[in-house]
């Protein structure tokens, strides 16, 4: 494995020995055979030069030996790297932007600190993971509900730090946005906490978020201005009935009024995660018919894909709609949606998907059908469910392009076409990225994300090489027209920064400036978030 | 959860070891081991997977897909620590078992891939040595190839290894799922 940058074998060995005295012989890892596994699975530059890899990997358990880290690392000048479960998988999993850091694994420190299901937060350490809170409510009998993104084996601040995403309702789904104070390790060794656990009398950090003066919460996100050693969320009251209702729509241009009345819904606070699909995804590999209607150059006047819709009676679009709330008030709402589509979208036909009444049995919740969407921590997702025409080889992972795109049917159809034929000048091949049946993702509360995923590899080179060079073209075929990235691995986030680049990237300029001032010599993941301290800047 | 255990206690029963080749000799010289097998019932190949786990005194754990609960309730609150865990899941499955057993200090040791055709045959892919008997055992299974790979995966005649981070074979036939037999051990250290 490689040392960190510019350290002598002889300084490294002597920084060992300090870390190790702080946490303890067993929480520092320096063989091969345990670095390696913080290797990134999903690496889009599996054993190449470029791939970043760790020297070693420290495991403290209390903020006290966080800050020992730190003030250590601050000594030696060596890269930390701190990661919560480390299981960023599509964005860089437990690796860190710069070769030779050493990773500060968070596992250990799993406490959940305080649930409050009356004024409905938690507040929880690194290490605690979706599955551990939810079974914490549950066998307690807490009335409060959780919001997970797919993989449930995350952690909760993990995934909000990178800005993670959930499928429930609006204010919860985005996991940064419904956190509430962070305590954080400093690149210097102190401690602080912001919003009100920043007063120390106050009982109220899980509450509050501002406090007062500057919200400096979000430099802590996608950044290395510190490591958070404790985080408040804000939790959902169980609701007492979930609604699964489907919206199917027959003609292509359907999806302008679709999005316009389920914004509506949304953004009044009467459903959850809006979920966009076009069975004629699937379809098109069943009917080559389909296919070829898609593939054509004139696909996107729709008046083709229409006469299939009719002919075939297939939808063009269908809206999954999550109604969460006491039963009376869920049918109502839904009953309303009704009126509100069938007012705008003739010929709108509807279906009921799912009734559920909570708490739910064990064997109620196994059968439930989509587990997301009712706050129930799983890992279905790298099941057989995941080998899908789109992820063809889910064990050996994929790289996400998640181009940011505005909340309406008119943007999805040009960013749609844009991204198609913009895969197609490049010449590459992945029938499955884009095309006329691309359904928009509504994880990120009000916008879009029109993600792709493609292939990675951990046997073949070219199949890496090959995704490598077209997300680089992707980002910035997005960036031309106006769609940002919001999330991405390592390896792109320098591209990615510099495609930010309103006033001569002054976004990036001011974080480099901040870097500087708060953390010069590097010491915490220097590079995430696509920003560099001066002694690391390319032009330094 | 119950119901999927349930369906395990259905499955185990010695009729089903009958005809595999001196099961007797294939158990593990250090056999005070704790073993634990998951099985993903919703394929065929689990039954016969399962029963054979069952005689060599493994707890056999069913699963569907998904192991995050089970993980949690079998192996990390469980009075008994296992030793060493096999299985027969889909490789996404193995994928996140893998990581979850590092948490642990196991590692995957021996993996063999199954890889179903549009004709109904399977190719084997192992990533380290088999039994000598081991290839032809699964070839002549065809299908119904539970048992042998539960044989192949557990016999310590064959050398474990270190099959970390091991990429899964290329796999052409996009509609079917491909399975994997697994074992996952601690590592040797040196
Ligand atoms: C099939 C599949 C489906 C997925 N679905 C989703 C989804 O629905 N929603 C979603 O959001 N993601 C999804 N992901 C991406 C990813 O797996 C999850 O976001 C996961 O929760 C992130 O890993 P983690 O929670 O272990 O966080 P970690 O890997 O621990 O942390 C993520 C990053 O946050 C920073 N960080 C972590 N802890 C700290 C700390 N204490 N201090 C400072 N910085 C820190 C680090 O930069 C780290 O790299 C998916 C991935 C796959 C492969």
């Amino acid at each position: 494995m490689p040392l960190p940058p510019h350290l002598s074998p002889q300084l490294w060995q002597e920084a060992l020995t300090r870390l190790r005295a702080a946490v303890g012989p067993d929480a520092l890892f320096t063989a091969d055979e345990d670095v390696t596994l913080y290797r990134d699975a999903y690496s889009p530059v599996w054993g190449e030069p470029e791939e970043r890899q760790a020297s070693a990997a420290v495991a403290p358990n209390s903020t006290d030996q966080v800050q020992a880290v730190v003030r250590i690392a601050h000594h030696f000048g060596i890269p930390l790297f701190p990661i919560a479960t480390g299981r960023n998988l599509g964005y860089g999993g437990s690796a860190p932007n710069l070769s030779g850091s050493v990773i500060v694994d968070l596992k250990r420190m799993n406490r959940i600190i305080e649930v409050d299901d009356k004024r409905h937060f938690a507040i929880v350490e690194p290490g605690v993971s979706y599955f551990d809170l939810y079974r914490h409510i549950q066998e307690r009998g807490l009335d409060v509900w959780i919001d997970v993104p797919d993989p449930g084996w995350g952690s909760v601040m993990g995934n909000a730090l990178d800005h993670g995403v959930g499928h429930t309702w609006s204010s919860y789904r985005d996991h940064f946005g419904s956190h509430c104070g962070l305590e954080v390790v400093l690149p210097n060794g102190e401690v602080m906490r912001t919003g009100m656990g920043a007063m120390s009398s106050a009982k109220t950090s899980g509450d509050f978020r501002y406090g007062f003066g500057p919200y400096v919460d979000g430099l802590f996100a996608q950044a290395g201005f510190g490591i958070v050693t404790r985080m408040g969320i804000h939790l959902m009251p169980r609701p007492e009935c979930f609604l699964h209702r489907r919206v199917l729509a027959y003609r292509r241009q359907d999806i302008v009024p679709l999005v316009e009345v389920a914004n509506k819904l949304e953004d009044a606070g009467l459903v959850g995660m809006p979920l966009y699909e076009s069975p004629m995804f699937g379809a098109q590999f069943a009917d080559k018919a389909l296919r070829d209607i898609a593939t054509a150059s004139d696909v996107w006047n729709g008046n083709a894909i229409d006469r299939y819709a009719a002919e075939k009676t297939m939808p063009a679009w269908q809206l999954g709609l999550s109604f969460y709330g006491p039963a009376e008030v869920v049918e109502a709402s839904w009953r309303h949606a009704q009126a509100q589509f069938a007012k705008a979208i003739p010929g709108a036909k509807f279906e009921t998907i799912e009734t559920l009444r909570f708490p739910l049995s064990p064997q109620a919740e196994e059968e439930a059908l989509h587990k997301v969407l009712i706050g129930v921590p799983n890992l279905n997702i790298f099941a057989i469910g995941a080998r899908s025409a789109t992820n063809p080889e889910p064990a050996d992972g994929h790289l996400l392009f998640s181009p940011m795109v505005a909340r309406s049917g008119e943007e999805v159809m040009k960013a749609q076409r844009l991204f198609t034929e913009g895969m197609r000048e490049m010449g590459t091949d992945f029938p499955m990225s884009y095309g006329p049946f691309t359904a928009p993702f509504t994880w990120m509360p009000r916008i879009f994300a029109l993600t792709t995923g493609l292939p990675v590899s951990r046997s073949d080179p070219k199949v890496n090489q090959r995704s490598r060079e077209t997300m680089r073209k992707l980002i910035e075929l997005g960036a031309r027209h106006g769609y940002g990235e919001y999330r991405t691995p390592p390896l792109f986030q320098d591209q990615v920064m510099g495609t930010y680049d309103f006033n001569d990237n002054a976004l990036r300029r001011f974080c480099e400036t901040l870097k500087d001032a708060v953390d010069p010599k590097g010491i915490i993941a220097p590079g995430r978030g696509g920003f560099w301290p001066r002694a690391m800047r390319k032009e330094a | 959860m119950a119901t999927r255990r349930l369906f395990l206690q259905g499955a185990v029963g010695t009729a089903a070891l009958a005809g595999t080749p001196a099961i007797g000799t294939t158990l593990p010289a250090n056999h005070s081991y704790k073993l634990l097998a998951f099985i993903d019932i919703a394929h065929a190949q689990g039954g016969p997977f399962a029963a054979a786990a069952h005689a060599w005194g493994a707890r056999t754990v069913a699963l569907r897909g998904d192991p995050l609960a089970l993980w949690h309730d079998a192996v990390l609150t469980s009075a008994v620590q296992p030793k060493a865990i096999l299985g027969l899941t889909t490789q996404g499955t193995l994928f996140c078992l893998e990581r979850l057993g590092w948490e642990l200090g196991l590692r995957v040791r021996r993996r063999i891939d199954h890889l179903p055709a549009p004709d109904g045959t399977w190719r084997h892919v192992a990533h380290t040595d088999l039994p000598a008997w081991a290839p032809g055992m699964l070839a002549g299974a065809g299908s119904d190839f539970g048992l042998a790979a539960a044989s192949s995966a557990f016999n310590s005649s064959g050398s474990a290894g270190d099959c970390t981070h091991a990429a899964p074979p290329p796999h052409p036939h996009r509609n079917s799922t491909p399975l994997v037999t697994w074992l996952l051990a601690a590592p040797d250290r040196a």
